[in-house]
């Protein structure tokens, strides 16, 4: 891809500042989640792949995160 | 992507040609000097031919021979070609301590077989791409794909520029939808647009699927419900947003041709309106019948003027004035009008005479006296047929003596003649108009202008259908996100309250918050970058043209519209017509500032190569063109004429890394000083730079030329 990665993931960076911080770190997994999204995207368009289950995973593994991250039950840590 | 080194085997003049080029960050240039018909264009040719296939060469390839002209049948029926490129992609990932640079080289060599006959049949091209390391070239599978991402074809103007042509995103024979297209396209590839806009909607997917496991969850609940309304609703705005898609594509589809269609009836009225000229033709008739019938009573009228009286009068006025003496002789001797009779007669009824003495009848004194009378009765009778012509005479004689000079025949001619003369005039005109009327719709091409207006009316028709179905669509789609996020709202209250209900949560989360950060990176790019790369073009376009508004210079600035229209500004704010208002440098400098800003604001590290760029252009906005590319571009290889080069040697001097000199051999001995000893036509390398000659690239000067051409 001619696009130049460096100039994308910095403005990237700089949209996901706005982005609400639901847990220590949540931001910075955030803009992972992103180039790793861009990432896939970029080899699905040289090899076809199933991009779909790729990204929702890795949204799932970020959830997950968030989830963790948020520790005790869900419902409880919501709920406070 | 930098260019490093390119091979080219029996591409038309290119037999064996090899071209190395700077990768140098610091002298970034690399000039190759070669006259006309010394291979530039052919390189250009080759070069695209080799990363992009048949679709990079002129008419897409169709009809067009690539084995060079002279080639010997004893070598073979088929001729094999070759383009190879070598070059470098630099890419940075995201990792561990932040970002890293990763710099890797490939070959890609295209081979075609061309047969040796009129027809130049050809083989489909077959493309290998390899990744250079230390220890060799290793194969790529299914190179087009990693070619495709890497050298994207819309950006095929952009990397690989024609200078006499470099006009792709400006021209004016091409609908502003094509040259819109080609700018939003350009732009949107080199700043990566494409990759975001998919990843926005492989996530907005992500979070449908998460959705359903909501409806999962809630069983036949209350949640059930809304999960099941929210997947409709995604699904009703992706069938939308399909819709609307098409919509503005259709919408641009028709508007296009509503452009074609009112280029095509002003070109055909240019000529003229095939429809008026008809009407105009029948008016001119209709004229000319009125003035032949006004020519023919003024002819009558002239006719009637030589047998007037007044003719006769005036030719024999000076008989007739004669005569007209004699006659007031006659009326002075009270000899006309002859009045006797009467009076004579009038005596005898009363019986009186004019002395007073009777006539009353039976008296003879009165009887002899009434037989006078009576005599003289007859006498002047008898003479009565005389005296009565020469009282008409007299009478008729009178109003041409008294009159005198007021009204003459030749006043009343000159009249007819003048009158007769001018509608002759009118009519002469009338005559001429008629014909080049006539000549004209001859001339005219069968353009039905009518049905042309017709068809525009068509076609405006449907493009107005298509933007309401958009702002139906819009107006749907704005209801649907409304309704979203009320239900979004209530689905994740009603989710809290389930056990599993946090996990979906925190997906829900990630995958909004992931699309909401694509979604404004994708805005700002569009919005602030598309700024900032018609910011840039302006300022290298206004550098290179020197065009200084304090100065009222013609063209004050340029820009990229939000629609991605390249306009370019006049004094008060007027719009020029860059492909007709703007001169040949101008125009060159245009296209080449869009495609030096797309590529600064992109900061992609990619190659411009650019064939006689300075074509057209002389002195300053040469110099200019030169310096502001060479500052403007991370690698830029220009194929210059001896005279492109002419006062820019210095810039030259400053910025080059490799400059090397291409000789066609053909050129002998009209152009090239010494025989390069070479039968075949081919283009042949030396390292003379933009300063030295050698044996082989030695030209005759231009005066010598010039003088063993007249010879």
């Amino acid at each position: 891809m001619p696009l130049n990665d460096k100039k994308i993931i910095s403005i990237i960076l700089e949209q996901a500042r706005e982005i609400e911080e639901r847990c220590d770190g949540y931001r910075e997994e955030i803009v992972d989640v992103i180039s790793d999204i861009l990432e896939y995207e970029r080899q699905h368009r040289v090899q076809a792949s199933n991009i779909q289950k790729k990204i929702n995973d890795k949204c799932n593994a970020a959830a997950r995160f968030l989830t963790e991250k948020r520790g005790g039950s869900p419902v409880e840590e919501i709920e406070r | 992507m930098k260019l490093l080194r390119a091979r080219f085997q029996n591409f038309r003049l290119l037999r064996d040609l090899e071209l190395d080029f700077s990768s140098d960050t610091e002298r970034k240039l690399t000039v190759v000097r070669a006259a006309n018909e010394s291979g530039k264009t052919t390189i250009l040719h080759a070069l695209q031919w080799a990363l992009y296939g048949d679709a990079a060469l002129p008419a897409k390839g169709e009809g067009f021979r690539l084995h060079p002209i002279d080639w010997e049948v004893a070598d073979g029926r088929r001729v094999p070609i070759t383009a190879t490129v070598e070059f470098e992609l630099t890419t940075f990932r995201r990792g561990a301590g932040g970002l890293r640079e990763t710099r890797r080289q490939y070959r890609i060599v295209r081979s075609a077989y061309e047969e040796v006959d009129s027809t130049a049949r050809r083989s489909p091209s077959t493309v290998k791409l390899f990744a250079l390391n230390e220890t060799g070239a290793s194969p790529i599978d299914a190179p087009e794909a990693l070619i495709n991402e890497e050298l994207p074809p819309e950006l095929r103007d952009v990397f690989f520029t024609d200078g006499d042509r470099a006009l792709s995103f400006i021209e004016a024979d091409v609908a502003l939808s094509t040259k819109r297209e080609r700018v939003q396209r350009a732009i949107r590839s080199l700043l990566g647009l494409g990759v975001i806009d998919d990843a926005i909607k492989h996530v907005r997917k992500a979070a449908t699927e998460v959705n359903k496991q909501a409806k999962q969850i809630g069983g036949g609940s209350q949640l059930n419900k809304i999960a099941s309304r929210l997947e409709m609703i995604d699904e009703e705005t992706t069938i939308l947003e399909s819709g609307l898609d098409d919509a503005k594509q259709q919408f641009v589809a028709f508007d296009e041709k509503v452009e074609q269609t009112d280029r095509k009836i002003a070109a055909a009225l240019q000529k003229g309106d095939k429809e008026q000229l008809k009407k105009d033709l029948e008016t001119a008739k209709r004229k000319i019948k009125q003035l032949d019938d006004q020519l023919a009573a003024a002819n009558k009228e002239h006719a009637a003027l030589f047998r007037s009286r007044r003719l006769a009068g005036d030719l024999l006025a000076p008989i007739l004035g004669r005569a007209f003496e004699k006659l007031e002789e006659l009326h002075d001797q009270g000899k006309i009008p002859n009045t006797t009779v009467p009076v004579l007669e009038d005596r005898l009824e009363a019986e009186i005479c004019i002395c007073g003495e009777s006539l009353k009848p039976g008296d003879p004194e009165s009887h002899r006296r009434r037989a006078h009378i009576q005599k003289l009765i007859d006498d002047s009778q008898r003479a009565d047929a005389i005296q009565k012509t020469i009282t008409g005479l007299y009478y008729e004689a009178r109003p041409q003596q008294t009159a005198g000079n007021e009204v003459r025949w030749l006043d009343d001619y000159e009249k007819v003649v003048k009158s007769r003369d001018g509608l002759q005039l009118l009519r002469d005109e009338a005559g001429r108009e008629f014909r080049a009327l006539e000549l004209q719709l001859d001339a005219l091409p069968d353009m039905d202008i009518q049905g042309l207006r017709e068809t525009r009316r068509q076609y405006k028709e449907q493009r107005d259908r298509y933007l309401s179905k958009r702002t139906e669509i819009d107006t749907r789609l704005s209801g649907l996100q409304r309704e979203r996020e009320g239900l979004s709202q209530e689905r994740d209250r009603l989710l809290r309250e389930q056990k599993r209900g946090a996990r979906i949560i925190a997906e829900l989360e990630v995958t909004q918050d992931v699309a909401n950060v694509l979604q404004s990176a994708y805005d700002r790019i569009t919005s602030e970058e598309l700024r900032k790369v018609s910011d840039l073009m302006n300022s290298i376009f206004l550098e290179m043209i020197g065009a200084d508004p304090e100065q009222g210079a013609i063209i004050r600035r340029a820009e990229i519209s939000s629609e991605f229209d390249i306009i370019v500004y006049g004094p008060n704010n007027r719009t020029l017509n860059p492909d007709r208002d703007l001169n040949g440098a101008s125009r060159r400098a245009l296209t080449l500032a869009f495609i030096l800003a797309l590529t600064k604001v992109s900061e992609v590290e990619a190659p411009n190569v650019i064939d006689t760029p300075l074509g057209m252009t002389s002195g300053y906005v040469k110099r200019s063109i030169l310096r502001t590319a060479v500052r403007e571009t991370a690698q830029l290889v220009l194929f210059l004429t001896h005279d492109e080069i002419a006062g820019c040697e210095e810039i030259i001097d400053e910025a080059a890394g490799a400059v090397f000199t291409l000789t066609n051999p053909a050129h002998y001995p009209k152009m090239l000083v010494n025989d390069p000893g070479v039968a075949e036509r081919k283009v042949l390398r030396c390292e003379c730079d933009h300063r030295n000659e050698c044996r082989l690239c030695q030209r005759r000067a231009d005066a010598q030329v010039e003088l063993q051409m007249a010879v």
